[in-house]
């Protein structure tokens, strides 16, 4: 099964209000209409020194110098 | 996950949250990928990804849902990016990929490990 259909199925389980969905549906329509748009494909991705969760700090370029990289940008744990 | 483990991608997960206190070391030790903290928010704007979450939106975090953005991302940061998920190539090339506002959507993993192949076969 595909990861869409699993995630709307996982969405569908949660029974949410529909207040509780205006809302959800606020936050994305706000975070659609920002200008965030990322990066395009052939884009050269920004090089940057961050620390991972051993407190390690780590460069693209490290990573890189092994092979490609998945690059995840997520909202949080909550 | 082990698929694109095997074709010498890493995986590198970045947000704004400061790092889980409640893992042990061992723990960290055994997450197969690098969660990495930005918290300046820098990289996410470097991305162009980074956003303020306005103040009512805000309000309705805090008051229907009880998340305090700022627990989990340090004082004051009301802050986020948009879900993205990129495959770069060695070069540091964006392959593959895309960002999504709606985070219900999500880059298919069959399509990230396609991308990882063609980048591996030349």
């Amino acid at each position: 099964m595909s990861l869409k259909k699993r995630l709307a199925e996982f969405d569908a389980s949660r029974n949410r209000t529909p207040e509780v969905k205006a809302i959800l549906r606020r936050g994305i329509d706000y975070a659609r209409n920002v200008g965030a748009a990322g990066l395009s494909v052939g884009d050269s991705a920004p090089e940057f020194t961050l620390p991972n969760q051993r407190g390690e700090l780590v460069r693209l370029r490290d990573y890189l110098s092994r092979g490609p990289v998945v690059l995840n940008f997520y909202r949080g744990v909550w | 996950m082990p698929t694109i483990r095997s074709h010498g991608a890493d995986l590198v997960a970045i947000s704004p949250e400061l790092p889980d206190n409640t893992l042990t070391m061992a723990e960290k030790h055994a997450i197969p990928i690098d969660i990495l903290t930005d918290a300046t928010s820098e990289v996410m704007k470097q991305y162009r990804l980074w956003y303020a979450v306005p103040a009512v939106i805000k309000t309705l975090y805090l008051e229907k849902f009880g998340l305090n953005l700022e627990k989990y991302n340090g004082a004051g940061r009301w802050e986020l990016p948009v879900p993205a998920t990129y495959v770069l190539d060695r070069d540091g090339i964006v392959r593959a990929g895309e960002a999504d506002p709606d985070y219900t959507v999500r880059m298919e993993p069959a399509e990230i490990v396609a991308s990882i192949r063609r980048i591996a076969g030349g």
